[in-house]
């Protein structure tokens, strides 16, 4: 265990001391540093700090209190100020006094017509500004939970006919989950099986597993590597995420849109049940690549077959997404390469059975284990088998065929 | 105590019988040399004793027993082929190594520092071990084989790119070792080498024993019908026991005839009243023993 621990920690450290590593994870929050730039840029752009006019010609708003403005970051609050003449208005616009004036017209009960005057094109937080003023006041006389209804909207929650699955419409996490989980294995594992492939390659090629396995068992070796490596993709993701966190937490503040995410127990069942048998099922397949080919390139070309299909879903996800019921959702959901990415996409938006989740799983499960055994038998007969291919027959018997 | 103990033990390779049958031990503190020529089944020998390869027939007792993960930590290996990570420094390269042999941190640190002193490796130990010769890392190969203090050692070609005054290193190392008590087996083409370090040597050749032994007795067992007479005065032309005399530099060669003991010559020539100044019996070098073991022909 203490070898075992030993091979995890170096191939860890080795990896995460590299620049390849450092200016990887320093990449990620430099761009979300620069996208949130862009967005509060952008929603600055569309915003003016100068109040705006009012002028009442409907008389309905006479006596009309003018509600505090609750704009928050980068939005600044605006005040309204009254005139009671269109000309004041307007020289009050043309002498940047205020951004525009917005006279509300005799008939607005009837047709809600306002005129707004300006010199150039008014924020749009002048326009909420206006809409939150009327609102409020048009509905005064109702009580205050009437009122906060109307202010706060209604809240749509879609439900499976069974009430296995629901989804509220505000929950974009409900809706973001899928496209998430796939992009993350992905991630993961072009980051982690990247490493793990140029581990197993470099050892073999300068022959240090042949020492190496003077010291510890191949089996130790071959664990200790997946876990090392996957770990690098891992911590790299974490870090990732924390930003992404933080940057997701600053478009909240920004953008507004509503109640934070909620991890619910199907999470915790795709995390357990499909993604972390995902992950052992690559790396081991990585692993079982690294040993038994010649060089580097030769690994990598290798290996897309392996990566290519846990992508492949992205291709059917329109037809995944318009039709989770169907066969060719059913199977890809199934199947260990696909089910990956294909089986949190239908369960964000479908009733997936559960025989159907449990197959999954138990397929996921049984998949990796068998890779892990074939990856252990590669890993002994390709260590030290210099320059020369493995077969798969070689591997699928766990020793050499001489033809 | 025997460090090694091989009794009937084959490897084929599909229709290749890569070791056929061989036995042997070593012993603690003895250097024992195995050699033979290339694809006779030397590799193929050490990873067996090492547990690479399990044996298809036979068995092998190492440090009084089969090979467990505390025997793992009593073994030093030294491959034909240099093993080290090239990307990371000297100092994490051979501290990793040796942890994996179960050393503690700070053994690491104190035995990593004398090693690299005595080999001149100091001024190495944080620059890449890319950055150093073959030499230099054949040297922290060494280092590598021997930091943990083992009981038994392989070393397949020791001085492999190593120069005069490092091969002496190398020779001084394992001598200190052998002393210690240490049990070293050293697979070697380099026959002058084992000539002058191993106290025992095995021959392999399509992978079967076909020379083993003491070196002294091997040497007698090969030896030469020459004797080689360096005389202050004149060699008599008729000396009983020799076929023919033939005049070299600075001395003759005597050949004798067959039956006849070197030492009935030397008498001859005393009682002849021939001053010598040397009288030498002509041994086969190893060379020689290992070209005519494996060819068939005499040197």
């Amino acid at each position: 265990m203490n070898k075992l621990w030993r091979v995890f920690a170096t191939e860890y450290i080795r990896r995460v001391k590299t620049k390849g590593f450092l200016f990887a994870v320093i990449s990620m929050p430099l761009v979300v540093i620069l996208a949130m730039g862009l967005g509060v840029l952008s929603v600055k752009m569309q915003t003016n700090t100068l109040p705006i006019g009012l002028i009442d010609l409907s008389d309905e708003f006479t006596d009309a209190e003018i509600p505090s403005d609750f704009a928050s970051f980068p939005v600044s609050p605006i005040d309204i100020i009254r005139y009671s003449d269109i000309n004041e208005g307007k020289t009050a616009v043309f002498d940047k006094k205020i951004q525009a004036v917005f006279v509300i017209q005799p008939d607005y009960l009837e047709n809600g017509a306002i005129e707004v005057f300006m010199a150039e094109n008014p924020g749009e937080n002048a326009f909420d500004r206006m809409r939150d003023f009327l609102r409020k006041n048009l509905i005064s006389d109702e009580t205050e939970a009437i009122v906060n209804r109307v202010q706060r909207g209604s809240n749509f929650t879609i439900k499976a006919f069974d009430g296995s699955r629901e989804a509220n419409m505000r929950d974009w996490f409900v809706v973001l989950f899928p496209f998430m989980v796939g992009l993350i294995f992905i991630i993961v594992i072009n980051i982690s099986g990247g490493y793990l492939l140029q581990s197993v390659v470099d050892e073999k090629e300068n022959r240090t597993m042949e020492i190496i396995v003077t010291s510890v068992s191949p089996e130790q070796l071959m664990i200790g590597k997946i876990l090392g490596n996957l770990s690098v993709g891992l911590t790299q993701l974490l870090i990732w995420l924390s930003f992404a966190v933080i940057g997701l937490a600053g478009i909240e503040i920004i953008f507004h849109y509503g109640q934070p995410p909620t991890i619910q127990p199907i999470h915790l069942i795709l995390l357990s049940g499909i993604i972390l048998p995902g992950f052992i099922l690559i790396a081991a397949l990585m692993t079982l690549v690294g040993v038994t080919a010649t060089e580097m390139h030769e690994a990598q070309q290798v290996s897309v077959l392996f990566t290519l299909p846990v992508v492949s879903p992205f291709w059917f996800a329109p037809a995944i997404l318009q039709h989770p019921e169907n066969p060719l959702s059913a199977f890809l959901s199934i199947f260990p390469f696909t089910s990956i990415v294909t089986m949190p996409l239908r369960i964000s938006i479908a009733a997936v059975p559960d025989w159907q989740l449990g197959l999954a799983i138990v397929v996921m499960w049984i998949s990796a284990v068998l890779a892990l055994i074939l990856a252990a038998k590669a890993f002994r007969l390709g260590m030290l088998s210099y320059g020369k291919r493995i077969k798969i027959k070689e591997i699928f018997k766990g020793r050499p065929v001489y033809e | 105590m025997q460090a090694i103990k091989a009794k009937n033990i084959s490897k084929s390779f599909g229709i290749t019988k890569a070791v056929n049958n061989i036995s042997f031990n070593v012993a603690s503190g003895e250097i024992v040399g195995l050699l033979g020529p290339n694809g006779a089944g030397k590799t193929t020998t050490i990873r067996m004793i090492l547990d690479i390869f399990k044996p298809d027939t036979g068995s092998i007792s190492v440090l009084g027993g089969p090979m467990n993960e505390t025997k793992k930590n009593q073994i030093g290996y030294l491959p034909e082929e240099r093993g080290l990570y090239q990307d990371i420094t000297l100092d994490q390269c051979l501290s990793y190594l040796a942890s994996l042999k179960g050393l503690g941190t700070k053994d690491i640190k104190d035995r990593l520092e004398t090693y690299l002193d005595s080999f001149d490796l100091l001024d190495y130990r944080f620059k890449k071990v890319k950055e150093m010769s073959k030499g230099m890392q054949q040297k922290a190969q060494l280092i590598t084989a021997f930091i943990h203090l083992p009981k038994l050692v392989i070393v397949d070609e020791p001085f492999s790119a190593l120069d005069p005054v490092n091969t002496q290193m190398a020779k001084d190392l394992l001598r200190e070792e052998r002393a210690n008590g240490t049990a070293i087996v050293m697979s070697t083409h380099q026959m002058n080498q084992a000539e002058e370090l191993c106290d025992r040597i095995l021959l392999i050749h399509k992978g079967q024993i076909v020379l083993k032994g003491k070196l002294d007795e091997i040497k007698s067992k090969f030896a030469k019908q020459e004797i080689l007479v360096k005389a202050v005065s004149a060699l008599p032309l008729k000396i009983e026991g020799v076929d023919f005399v033939e005049p070299e530099n600075q001395h003759h060669r005597l050949y004798i005839k067959e039956g006849v003991a070197a030492k009935d010559i030397l008498a001859d020539l005393v009682k002849k009243g021939i001053e010598l100044e040397r009288f030498e019996i002509e041994q086969p070098s190893l060379d020689e023993i290992f070209i005519q073991t494996v060819t068939g022909k005499v040197g």
